[in-house]
């Protein structure tokens, strides 16, 4: 194992914001598969995605929790904060990206390698070098330069060892507003709860829990409460079987789960704007829906600084965020050969030089020409 | 079915519903809801509607080759709506995109133009009721479907102020 | 927290090896009642067979979701559309009602009328009863409510005060998961123990409620000589909604891990189908009761006749007829023993299967008392777009005349506020679209101006107005009609009271005076071919049922006069307890659900002291010799 890369507050404060990014990173794609399913069909697989989806805004609060805590300032509008896809992963190896796809084996198949349980092999490190690629990873190491880790696991495991180490040296660490921390009123879902964090006790629970919620980091398939980890069900759409308590990971033996990969609207995958016919409605729509995502990490932004109770209403905007996807992939993208259109989630990054955070004011400017 | 038909009966829809070509093909169910009109009125109702409605627009359309507004409705209502065959079609065109359910023509239509057994009152299917554009009329859901969120309802309803007026009586637009 | 169901619950219990066992308890009915008690009971290891006369399937959110489906597909969305037309198992429906001719009984339906008044009262026979449909409702009987005969000379007395029912309305409220708040609840003598908190805090207002609070809050209303202030105050509801610490809401229900259900998202569905089971259903308590490897379940199971020993009057075993599918008549006969048993098939089932098996009662009571809820609806447009049609099917209402010293001369109602706009009354908003497009000419942007104007200003108010126990309400049967499996179907004689009218003419005068004060236009109209209509001093009014049945085995603490005692328990036959609606004596002013759960859960602590109490092997006399089995297993 290499040395921390976490030497204090200000690495931990980066390493959150990694954090953050990460979480966010894996809505993207699990939403465009989630609403490429046809209404009232294929059940099984659309809950399990759901479920995940809102287990993921689950740890993208509990990583904010953490980042508040000491002291950080959630920033969701962030240069670079939502990725540019497709976008690597960091599992130690390059040899899948993450896409925006429609609900299929492939699109299957990148989720179970994104929660992929991943301890590195003992004569690795945790950190491996970044390869010189082109496209963007989604978590490298904020402090190590060409550096990522080998699975988000070891990524989790690296920034709790590091406030353990920076705790040890420094008793401000946990200095934030505990005002601004998210409690279970604000956030409830069947998958578990938001933990407040004010102290090194509780940051380590609310990141371990992010981490065994995603790949069971040693827990097994299911955890103490019979909760499966995300990964293993991803898995059981693979197996075509559910698991029940005490299932070898290969052999689910529950109830049958009911596939019908047809039954899904054909969307272009990680389609840009670019590839919408400029002064078409449909181009107008997937833009129109650019910004009211846009807007929607404004307001999580403003639930994360101060105003936890604007959570209810961000959860008010991810519905309406539902109907426009839902839209949007029913509807033809015109010259693409039979594929539907898709929401891009082009946030308005990238375009402009500051490297401070824009505003949601800017957004709208920036992204309807 | 023809493509050239789709797309009139697509514009003759946003006419009809005045929701846009993306809203209506956002439901996911426009070509299978021309298909039930063909089933329950038959190919040639279907043709019909569609140059007349092509009649009307070309009526209405000046020399900048766009409708007129006025001169678009006045057409409509002549060659359309108070046509004894086209009329209740066209209504219940309105009715699918609205509610999601077909209602069965009035007896003196099928008694006239005869009745086909997809003409009675019937869901097409169970995704048409979720997606009828009432409920977006009306900035509310489907009830049972695509829910607006905890605590939403207590606050005043999304409703577009243009859609607002004319309250209190009714007042043709 | 999904609820797990046991997979394989519903196909794990033999019939056949089951009549060789003796449970120490054999229930009718999959319900709320039938669940609460078999999951103490379970809970306390005793050994407990549940009887449900719908599909045997396991509960699964895949099975749900075909409910879902059938409610999306049907062209009529009443109470029953989700749920799948079972001629073995044949439920009422709100559609069945008709008008009915003096003398002649309607039996088009499953539910035989002889009138004089038609109603359009219904109950669901599928696993978890008509909890499935429930609008879930929550609010606490009064104090007052127990004791209407010696305070106002109306109705029965209870044998059980509010202090003596008020610990299990704690548990149930935590049973079911009621979302409510102390403070928005403690009004009209209804007080809660010190530092009780609901599970749940409450859900919040309509803009709709919040809309005629601004006018209707402290409007003054005179009854009786008693000066009262009018409030708009939020229902205590079984949904989730935010968990106070330390309660963790019970979501979905299935056999596999599936995470939904933890609070309601305002899908404006509770009635007929929660489409997110954020609404509580029997389904929830149920699963739980199956988790002890002792309770068993046969579904597809329609209790055919109670079987009483001629000389000692204790039940000996029930039988019943299992069908083999929903769709076929075939069926085999079959029987459950046990030490006691328990009829909670609801308050026209509980009736219609005693009087099937010949026992009326020593003083005929059984099936008498029917109760209900007479609704009278008053619906109006307000002033100002309200966005109707958004929320749960009803926050708030007012509830201050519900008790008061004018219940000696006319009948207590509280109100709800329809976030459901004229939907009840008028069929909104699917009616108002088709008048404005058929009639009014409308396409286009007058049609979405029209459909604002018309819908999102609805105001629809209901008000339940109480119906007080009477003997000649009744339920009965006759060997004249039976069902497909042979069973004799209810028939329901019912008429409603001058008490109840006067409290109904009353409660139309004061909605004139809402409107009103709310500058709303009255749309009101009460159509005389209504099947439910009902002329009162001079007046007419559409009047329809609140599916909340009760009376018909009406508790007491005299058996001359009651059916069971205050434990529901059977006064002539010590080892019967009839639980449900049916025992209660009065109905007032409260959604029967939530006082069903408080009284089963007291009778099942006084079915756990009587099995306790005759633990010593019981020797059961054979009613039936024709039908030889091996001896009874003494577990």
């Amino acid at each position: 194992m290499t040395a921390s890369t976490i030497r204090d507050r200000h690495d931990l404060i980066a390493y959150l914001h990694t954090a953050m990014a990460l979480e966010h990173a894996t809505i993207p794609p699990y939403l465009t598969a989630y609403y490429s399913i046809r209404s009232t069909t294929n059940s099984d697989a659309a809950h399990i995605i759901r479920v995940v989806a809102v287990e993921e805004m689950l740890h993208l609060t509990l990583a904010a929790n953490v980042l508040n805590a000491i002291g950080g300032e959630p920033d969701l509008t962030r240069r670079g904060f939502v990725p540019t896809y497709p976008a690597y992963l960091p599992d130690g190896e390059d040899d899948f990206t993450v896409d925006l796809r429609p609900f299929s084996p492939d699109a299957v198949d990148t989720f179970c390698k994104i929660e992929r349980p991943g301890e590195a092999p003992r004569d690795r490190a945790r950190l491996v070098p970044e390869h010189d690629l082109a496209r963007p990873s989604l978590v490298t190491s904020p402090t190590a330069d060409g550096m990522r880790f080998y699975s988000i696991g070891e990524f989790y495991a690296e920034i709790i060892e590091g406030l353990e180490e920076v705790a040890s040296h420094d008793p401000g660490l946990f200095r934030g507003d505990p005002s601004r921390q998210v409690g279970p009123e604000y956030f409830f879902s069947g998958g578990g709860t938001a933990i407040p964090v004010f102290d090194l006790d509780s940051a380590r629970r609310a990141l371990e829990f992010i981490a065994d919620q995603g790949e069971g980091f040693d827990a097994g398939i299911h955890d103490e409460a019979g909760e499966l980890a995300h990964y293993y069900r991803f898995r059981q759409l693979q197996l075509g079987r559910y698991y029940e308590v005490g299932d070898h990971p290969d052999r689910p033996s529950g109830p049958h789960l009911a596939i019908d990969w047809h039954e899904v609207y054909p969307v272009k995958v990680s389609a840009r704007l670019a590839d919408y016919p400029p002064d078409s409605q449909i181009a107008e729509v997937a833009r129109a829906f650019n910004v009211e995502y846009w807007s929607f990490l404004g307001l999580l932004t403003e639930a994360f600084t101060g105003q936890p109770n604007l959570l209810q209403d961000a959860i008010w905007h991810m519905f309406r965020l539902r109907d426009g996807i839902n839209r949007l992939v029913r509807n033809p993208l015109p010259g693409s050969g039979g594929l539907h259109a898709a929401p891009t989630f082009e946030m308005p990054i990238g375009r402009s030089t500051p490297d401070g955070p824009l505003v949601v004011g800017e957004a709208a400017a920036v992204v309807t020409p | 079915m023809t493509a050239p038909a789709f797309e009139e009966f697509l514009s003759l829809s946003v006419d009809l519903t005045a929701f846009e070509e993306t809203d209506l093909l956002g439901t996911g169910l426009a070509h299978q809801y021309l298909a039930k009109v063909r089933d329950a009125c038959g190919e040639e109702v279907v043709t019909a509607l569609l140059d007349a409605y092509r009649a009307a627009r070309a009526e209405a359309t000046g020399d900048d080759g766009r409708p007129d507004p006025r001169r678009l409705d006045r057409a409509l209502r002549h060659r359309v709506f108070s046509d004894e065959r086209l009329g209740p079609v066209a209504r219940n065109v309105i009715k699918l995109w609205y509610a999601g359910t077909w209602y069965g023509l009035p007896p003196e239509w099928t008694d006239c133009y005869g009745a086909r057994p997809a003409a009675e009152t019937s869901t097409v299917t169970a995704a048409s009721y979720q997606e009828g554009l009432l409920w977006r009329a009306i900035a509310a859901n489907p009830p049972g479907a695509k829910a607006p969120g905890y605590g939403s309802w207590a606050q005043p309803p999304r409703i577009d102020p243009r859609y607002r007026k004319g309250q209190g009586h009714d007042g043709t637009g | 927290m999904y609820v797990k169901f046991p997979e394989g619950a519903t196909k794990r219990t033999n019939p056949e090896a089951a009549a060789d066992v003796v449970y120490d308890a054999v229930i009718v009915g999959g319900g709320i009642a039938g669940a609460i008690i078999a999951s103490r009971l379970g809970a306390a290891g005793k050994s407990v067979l549940i009887l449900e006369a719908g599909p045997a399937e396991d509960l699964t959110l895949k099975g749900y979701e075909g409910y879902l489906d059938r409610f999306y597909s049907a062209t009529s969305k009443d109470n029953q559309s989700p749920y799948p037309v079972n001629p073995n198992a044949p439920m009422p429906r709100g559609t069945d009602a008709r008008r009915i001719s003096p003398g002649t009984p309607d039996s088009s339906a499953y539910l035989v009328q002889s009138g004089p008044f038609a109603t359009d009262t219904t109950y669901t026979r599928v696993l978890g009863g008509t909890t499935m449909h429930w609008e879930a409702k929550t609010p606490r009987m009064l104090p007052e409510d127990f004791r209407t005969r010696s305070l106002y000379g109306v109705g029965a007395d209870w044998p059980l005060t509010y202090e003596d029912l008020s610990p299990y309305y704690n548990e149930a409220e935590h049973e079911i998961g009621v979302s409510a708040d102390v403070e928005d609840q403690s009004y009209l003598g209804v007080e809660f123990d010190e530092g009780y908190v609901f599970p749940m805090k409450g859900l919040p207002l309509s803009y709709l409620d919040r809309m005629v609070a601004e006018d209707v809050d402290g409007m003054p209303v005179e009854l009786d000589g008693v000066r009262r202030e009018l409030r708009v105050r939020p229902y205590p509801q079984a949904r989730n909604g935010i968990p106070n610490p330390g309660y963790v809401p019970r979501g979905a229900v299935s056999t596999y891990q599936v995470e939904v259900g933890g609070r309601c998202q305002g899908n404006n569905n509770c009635v007929p189908l929660c489409p997110v089971q954020a609404k509580y259903h029997a389904g929830k308590t149920l699963s739980l009761a199956l988790q002890s490897p002792d309770v068993h379940l046969v579904g597809q199971a329609v209790a055919y006749r109670v079987h009483v020993d001629e000389h000692t009057r204790r039940v000996t075993e029930i039988e019943y007829r299992r069908y083999d599918k929903p769709d076929s008549t075939h069926f085999t006969t079959e029987r459950a023993r046990g030490r006691l048993f328990v009829l909670a098939a609801n308050a026209v089932e509980n009736p219609r299967l005693m009087l099937a098996s010949g026992l009326p009662g020593s003083n005929g009571l059984v099936g008498r008392n029917f109760m209900d809820h007479a609704y009278l609806l008053a619906w109006a447009l307000l002033p100002e777009v309200a966005g109707t049609f958004r929320g749960t099917n009803c926050t708030g209402g007012i509830t201050d005349l519900r008790g008061g010293g004018f219940r000696g001369r006319q009948a207590a109602f509280s109100v709800d506020i329809h976030n459901d706009g004229w939907g009840w009354a008028r069929g909104a908003p699917m009616t108002d679209l088709a008048d404005l497009v058929d009639a009014g000419g409308r396409y286009g942007e007058s049609l979405r101006q029209g459909l604002v104007d018309r819908v999102s200003r609805q105001l629809q108010l209901a008000f339940m107005v109480e119906v007080p126990a009477n003997p000649s309400n009744r339920v009965t049967v006759d060997p004249a009609y039976t069902d497909h499996l042979g069973n004799m179907r209810p028939i329901l004689t019912y008429d409603l009271p001058d008490y109840t009218m006067r409290g109904v003419a009353y409660a139309r005068q004061l909605s004139k005076r809402i409107f009103a004060r709310l500058g709303a236009e009255d749309h009101t109209r009460y159509d005389p071919d209504f099947w439910g209509y009902a002329v009162y001093g001079g007046e007419g009014y559409e009047i329809r049922g609140g599916n909340h049945l009760a009376g018909t085995h009406m508790m007491g603490s005299d058996p001359k006069t009651s059916v069971v005692d205050a434990n529901q328990r059977s006064w002539e036959h010590s080892n019967l307890y009839l639980v449900g609606g049916g025992s209660m004596p009065t109905v007032s002013t409260s959604n029967v659900t939530l006082t069903i759960a408080a009284l089963c859960l007291r009778s099942a602590a006084a079915i756990l002291a009587q099995l306790d109490a005759e633990s010593a092997p019981i020797r059961l006399t054979s009613t039936d010799t024709a039908q030889a089995r091996p001896q009874e297993v003494v577990l």
